[in-house]
Order: C-alpha cells, then structure tokens, then sequence
C-alpha cells in the first residue's frame, strides 16, 4: 500500500522510490514527520527505513506546501512501515497542523489589524484635517459675527442719524406746509384785496363818473338859474318892460333864485351829510302837525300839477309827540313829496305813516312813471338818477334820495322803494317809535 | 438543480481552493462563481487546488477579487467564497476573456462577447455574467454591452481592499488582469436580477453642463463644489467620500443609477468632482446621502418581493458596492442577513464586494440596455424554470 512520504532532502534518499509528489498529494497526507534538521531525520528514516511512510520536514519551523512541493520526494513505503511510523509523528503532525492553522489566523488577524489600523490611521487623518478646517471656518465665521456686529452698530448709528435728520426734514416740512399755507392765505387775501380794489377801483370810477356827470349836471342847473336870473334882470333894465313883465320877471327871478338856493342847499347838506359831524338833535314833535304843514305846502304844487295830495295819518295826535329831528323828518317826507311831485304827471300823491310793532313807516305813494327794479337799490346813492330820469324833462341834481337815505340812517331809521315802471311809486322810511308819553328821559 | 455555496478564511491559497473543491465535489459542478479577496495576490494555487480537489476539468469557474466575500453563512474581508451550480445540463454555460480592458474597454468587451455570442443562436433570454479589473473606463464597457447584448447583464468591476491598487480576474485556471471575463448562460434556467440603490435625496436637482468621463465640471452651469455645497449646506471634504453620491434621474431611463463621489479632491482646481462612474452632459442629477437604515431596508425590500418571482430562486448572488460597505461597517452582514431571512428558499450564496455594478434597470418585465451602477447592491437569483 502507498503512503505519502515526503522529505527535504536535497537528495533523494537513498533506498526508496521516490517521486516529485503533487500538492494534491500533500493534502492527503495524514502522517508527517516534523524535525528541526534533515540529520535528525535521516537519522530517523535510518532507524525506520522500512517503517516511515513519510516526512515533513519544514526548514525554520514553518511549513508551506509550496516551499514543500519545490523539495519534497515522495516515497513509497509499506504498510508495515507506515504502522510502525504513525505513533511516533502522529503528535508531530497534529502540531504542524494547529500550527498551521493558529498561524492562518494570526495572519488573518494581522490583516485585519492592518486594515483598522489603515482605517484608523485614514479616520484620524480625515479628522484632524476636517478639525482643522471646521477650526478655519469657526475662525472666519467668528470674524464674520465681528464684522456684522460692527456693521450692524455702524447700522444702528446710521439709522439713528437717518432719523434725527427725519425729524429735521418733518419740522422743514411742516415749516414750508405752514409757510405754504400762509402764502396760500395771503395769496387769497392778496387776490380778494386785488379783487376788493377792482371793485373799488370800478366803484371810484364809477363814483368819477358819477361825480363828473353829477358836476356837468350841476353846472347846467346852476346854470338854468342862474341864466334866469341874469336874463331877467337884465331885462328888467329895460325902460320898454311894462309892469306887467316886470312882476313876472320878478317871480321868475325870484323862482330861479330859489331852485338854485335849493340846489346850494342840498349841495351843501350832502356835503355835510358825508362826515361824521352830523348829529341827530333829538327833540319833542308832532308828527302830525310837521306831516300838515308839509301837506300846506305840497298841496299848492300838487293842484297847479292837477294832481290830489292826500295824508294819511297813523296815529293821534298825542301818540305821534315823539322823540325825533324833526327837521331831518322834514326833509326826507319833503325830498319824497318833492320827486313824486316831479315823476308824476297825473294822478295822485298819498304820503303819511303806520305804526307797526315799534317803528313808524313813513311813506310817499305815487302813480308815477316807476322805477326800473334794476335801478331800485342805486337811486339812493349819490350822484346817482335812474336813468331817463336824468332829462331835460326832469331836471334835478339827483340828490333827494340820497339826502332821504343819509338823514334816514341819522334817524336809526331805513328807507326802501317798491315801484313798477309807469305804475307808480312807493317810498317808505322806517324810523324808530319813541312816543314822548311812554319814554320820561331824552336818552 | 443543485446548488452549494462554501467559503474558507484559509490564507493558504491552495488550502483555500482544496476546502472549496472539496466541498463541491460531491454536485460535481458545471460553474462555480469564485470570488476571493485581494489576499491571494493573484496566485493560481486556489483555482488549481480547486480543480485538484474536484478532480474535473470540465468545470466552469469565473469570478474575480473584491473587498472581501459574501456568503451565505459568512461575510469576512479576507478568504474566498463560492456558489457552485449544476443543472444536469439544462442550462449552457460559456466563457470567454479579453485583456486590454484598461486601454481598450469597448473593443476588449466587444471582442468577448463576439466570442460568446459566436455559433450560438441566441434568443434573447441569455444572461451575462460579467468580471472585469477595476481600471477601465467602465462607460465604454457598458457601451459594448448595449451595443451587443440583449442588455441582461448582471456583474461587477473587481477590487480589493478598498486600497484601489490592484484587482484580479478567475477564469477557470487562470488569474487575470487587465482583463475582462464574461459567462454566457442560455437553455434551460431561471433567474432574475434586482437592484437596490435607493438613497435619501437632498437638494434641487441639476443639470450636468460640462463633464468629461467621470470628472464633473459644472452642474446648472456653476462649478460642482458650489452645487454641492448649496445643496449639502456645507463645503465637501474627505468624510463625504462614499456617502454622498448622485442620484442620476430623466437621462433617457425611466429609472436612476448611482454615482458615487470617488475624490473630494479637486482634480483641475475650478470646483471639480470625480465619480466613481461616467456621467454625460445633460444628466439631471440630485445629491443623495446614504444611510445604514435606507441601505438595509433597501434590500430588505427587494428581498420580500422575490416570492413574487414566476420561478423559485435557490441561489443567489451578490454583487455590492464597497461604499454600501463602507456606510454599514460591523453590519455588513446585514444585506446577507435581509436575503436569508426573507428568502429560505435560497440555499447558497456567495459574491463579493465591488468597486462598480453591472446591472440593467427592468421595467415592466422588459430590460433595458445595462447600466453601470455605483452605491449600488445587485441579486442575481437562479432558480429552475417551473
């Protein structure tokens, strides 16, 4: 029977068939002699020549099929030799084997120690380098928070300006709305001042104009008398005037000389009646007998113009004592007697008084030619004549109405007009009712 | 069909490959799927001691280094895991490889599925299961793939331990690199893939308006790094590294893909990335940040609905991004665990952790062109046809 046998020997030994055995061979091997030299297992093959079946030896302890299989013989023994040899190795081989085996575990172990230790020395790499650069990032991110918290006080600061210079810019504004503003209002005043003045300017003009008219028409009514008059006397110097002409170139002049003594007068009063210097001379009167007298008078012109005057009384003639300037209730109810008696032709005149509440209405009631209502509220300015009242036909100054007005308003009192063209005429003066049996004292 | 999968934490290559073979001998496999970590560096003895161990020549291996194994009773950063299948030839399997996939990916992928697909009638329902070294440029692989295959391919880039130097490629006895290998299955077997790529996305999305390869320029126009900071609400460093990525969406797929950050380095110094993958002009992309919870539940979820599947899975294969591993640390096996758990039907598994995924984006039972994926956990299930 065939066994494995197996030797270092450089030389085959001698003795035996021999033959280069296969690593096939070896796995097969069940029995090995283990040595620390070839002499010792020479020896040994020489003590068991015909009983070895087989030898391992390993040189330097160590044992590896490849070094084996390069210096290996294999060697037929006989059974008889293997059966001798086999108590002897046996130990021998179980050696080699968990040699071998401890050994491929050491080995493995030494690997695996190597590849934890590569990793290791990669892990430790890895972190130191990653150490280091979380280290530069911290170190920059520390210097970005520095440098934000710089800009963010810079920030903080310049807010703070940006607001204080705010403020400063809301005060400007308020300062240039309210100067705005001022200039807005004063730009309104200016505007209503201009528009003021062009109203008084058209007003001056207006007043020029009149003045003018009113100085033409003064002139041509001082004139007309004063023509008359020195025509007349004139005429008087003629030794041919018979006595009859005489008479009536005196009451012409005498005539003239009146209307122009008129004229003077309300020149004069209108003159006075624009200052403040005239004052009301607050006296006890009868209205009624001031209101008679005035119908004496009128009534002569009234009939010679074929025109009826009447008066109508309001009160008795106790109740109408009061309180009044009886000479400037003369000339108002005159200067209204007097241009109703101009303005109408035929018909009749009514004037006279009501008491209503505590003011007495005068008024001067005419069927006259009227008055436009256009020209109701200028007729009592001065200088002023309703137009196609300022005639030759007419004649006048235009002055009556606003002496009424003026002598009115130094009464407290207030006079109006209602009137329709060719349909008449009313005047009222409305003047406080002081009644001299209920007031004790002249206030 | 029978189906075994097995692992060894043997450093001894040869060792390693003998308890593999030896634990597949008794299925007498057609394929096993190999996957080892970086630690056998590149050294034939496991593939031969598995070839020794089984004592056939006839068997099918392919597979390739990752960060570590996945199986199913075990998930370890060092030793070899496999799957191994025989189907009593119902189902066809063939191989072939190309070298060069570092200077000429699309023409080596080409040339190998050429080989593949050569004398054989193909009807569509074939899987690709393709291996490739990590250091290529894995667009144009997926180019070749959508330019000659029916776009069912299931696969990774190899790795190793997450150090990105070297990689390694099984195809039965040889170990390869600068290669790419690929496994043709067609006849008469099921399967299935599904993937899990779900992340946690943050920000606006953007639109890539300059990139070349996988160097990101400017998203909307503005340099990447101002993107992503905008959008993290911090400036990247080094820890970002694998748990942010991209969610790539509306490029022309109904689904996304993954990009993983590769380097928060900045390649050209103007605000620069590189990915782990390519990426075009006009992608809408959206940063993703990946979490333990979202990566378990997101296979967990994917695992409850394989009853749904028309055919009985008993093996699977795991193909799973060596960030998602990265992210879950000590609870790797967690993704196993989901699997397992929800599955019982599943009796072996085995894959690997990768440094990019081959899968395709399934829709309404049709597949689209495949697609390479980062962050992303792709099951290959096996099962037979009812």
């Amino acid at each position: 029977m065939e066994k494995n046998f197996i030797s270092i020997v450089q030389n085959h030994p001698i003795g035996f068939e021999y033959k280069q055995p296969k690593k096939k061979d070896l796995l097969g091997l069940s029995i090995a002699i283990f040595a620390d030299s070839k002499d010792q297992i020479l020896s040994l093959i020489d003590n068991f020549a015909n009983k070895a079946i087989g030898v391992i030896i390993t040189p330097d302890n160590t044992f590896s099929l490849s070094i084996i299989n390069q210096n290996l013989w294999h060697i037929k023994i006989t059974k008889d030799q293997y059966s001798n040899i086999k108590p002897v190795i046996i130990s021998y081989l179980n050696l080699l084997l968990s040699h071998q085996e401890s050994s491929n575990t050491n080995n493995i172990l030494k690997i695996d120690l190597n590849r934890t230790k590569d990793n290791y020395e990669q892990t430790s790499y890895n972190y130191n380098k990653i150490t280091k650069t979380l280290e530069r990032q911290v170190s920059t991110l520390k210097q970005e928070i520095l440098n934000r918290e710089k800009a963010e006080t810079a920030l903080k600061q310049q807010n703070h300006e940006y607001a204080a210079l705010n403020e400063e810019l809301k005060a400007s504004e308020d300062y240039a709305q309210a100067v705005n503003e001022e200039l807005i209002a004063t730009t309104e005043e200016l505007i209503n001042t201009n528009t003021s003045l062009e109203k008084s300017k058209e007003k001056a003009n207006e007043s020029n104009k009149l003045k003018t008219e009113f100085i033409n028409n003064m002139s041509h009514e001082i004139r007309t008398p004063m023509n008359g008059i020195l025509g007349f006397c004139s005429l008087l110097d003629d030794p041919n005037t018979t006595p009859e002409d005489q008479k009536q170139y005196v009451d012409i002049i005498n005539s003239s000389s009146d209307q122009l003594l008129r004229i003077i007068d309300d020149i004069i009063e209108i003159s006075r009646l624009g200052t403040d210097r005239v004052k009301p001379i607050i006296t006890e009167v009868c209205l009624n007998s001031l209101l008679s007298e005035l119908f004496l008078v009128f009534n002569i012109q009234a009939k010679e113009n074929n025109i009826s005057l009447h008066l109508n009384k309001g009160l008795s003639n106790d109740e109408s004592i009061i309180f009044t300037d009886a000479s400037k209730v003369n000339k108002i109810i005159s200067n209204l007697i007097e241009n109703a008696l101009k303005f109408t032709d035929k018909g009749s005149i009514e004037f006279g008084y009501k008491l209503k509440k505590d003011k007495l209405e005068l008024y001067v009631k005419d069927n006259g030619i009227g008055i436009s209502n256009d020209m109701q509220d200028i007729i009592f300015n001065r200088f002023s004549q309703a137009p196609n009242h300022n005639t030759i036909n007419y004649g006048g100054l235009g002055l009556g109405l606003a002496i009424a007005k003026e002598n009115s308003n130094i009464l407290d009192g207030k006079i109006s007009v209602k009137s329709k063209i060719n349909q008449g005429t009313t005047f009222y003066v409305s003047i406080p009712y002081k009644p001299v049996n209920k007031i004790s004292k002249i206030q | 069909m029978k189906v075994k999968s097995h692992y060894s934490i043997n450093l001894n290559a040869y060792m390693a490959g003998s308890e593999i073979g030896k634990a597949f001998s008794d299925i007498n496999p057609e394929i096993i799927f190999l996957f080892t970590s970086i630690h056998y560096n590149g050294s034939t003895e496991l593939t031969e001691a598995i070839y020794d161990t089984l004592n056939s020549e006839n068997t099918i291996i392919i597979g390739n280094t990752g960060d570590g194994f996945y199986e199913k009773n075990r998930v370890e950063n060092i030793g070899v895991s496999a799957l191994a299948i025989n189907t009593n030839g119902k189902a066809k399997w063939s191989i072939a490889h190309r070298s060069g996939i570092e200077s000429h990916p699309y023409e080596s992928t080409k040339h190998c599925i050429s080989e593949l697909n050569s004398n054989k009638k193909l009807t569509g329902d074939e899987l690709y299961f393709i291996s490739s070294n990590f250091n290529t440029d894995s667009s144009e692989i997926v180019r070749a793939l959508k330019d000659f295959t029916n776009g069912k391919v299931v696969g990774g880039l190899a790795s190793d331990d997450y150090k990105v130097k070297s990689s390694y490629i099984y195809k039965n006895k040889k170990v390869l690199s600068d290669s790419i290998a690929i496994l043709l299955i067609d006849g008469d077997i099921a399967f299935d893939i599904k993937l899990a790529h779900n992340m946690h996305p943050t920000g606006k999305k953007g639109i890539i308006t300059k990139s070349s390869g996988t160097i990101v320029n400017t998203i909307d126009n503005s340099p990447t790094t101002s993107f992503i900071k905008q959008n993290l609400g911090k400036a990247l460093n080094i820890t970002d590294e694998g748990n942010i990525v991209f969610k790539v969406t509306k490029d022309g797929y109904s689904n996304s893909r993954i990009r993983s950050l590769f380097s928060s380095k900045d390649p050209n110094n103007k605000g620069s990335i590189k990915l782990a993958g390519g990426i075009n002009e006009g992608d809408r992309v959206q940063l993703c940040y990946a979490t333990q919870e979202e990566i378990i539940s997101d296979v967990a979820e994917i695992a409850k609905s394989v009853k749904d599947l028309p055919f009985t899975p008993i093996a699977a294969i795991i193909v799973s991004c060596a960030g998602r591993k990265k992210i879950l640390g000590g609870n790797i096996k967690k993704e196993v665990d989901e699997i397992t758990n929800n599955c019982p039907t599943i009796k072996a598994i085995a894959g690997y952790p990768s440094l990019g995924e081959f899968g395709p984006v399934k829709n309404d039972n049709n597949y689209y062109n495949a697609l390479f994926h980062n962050m992303t956990f792709i099951l290959l299930l096996i099962g037979e046809k009812r």
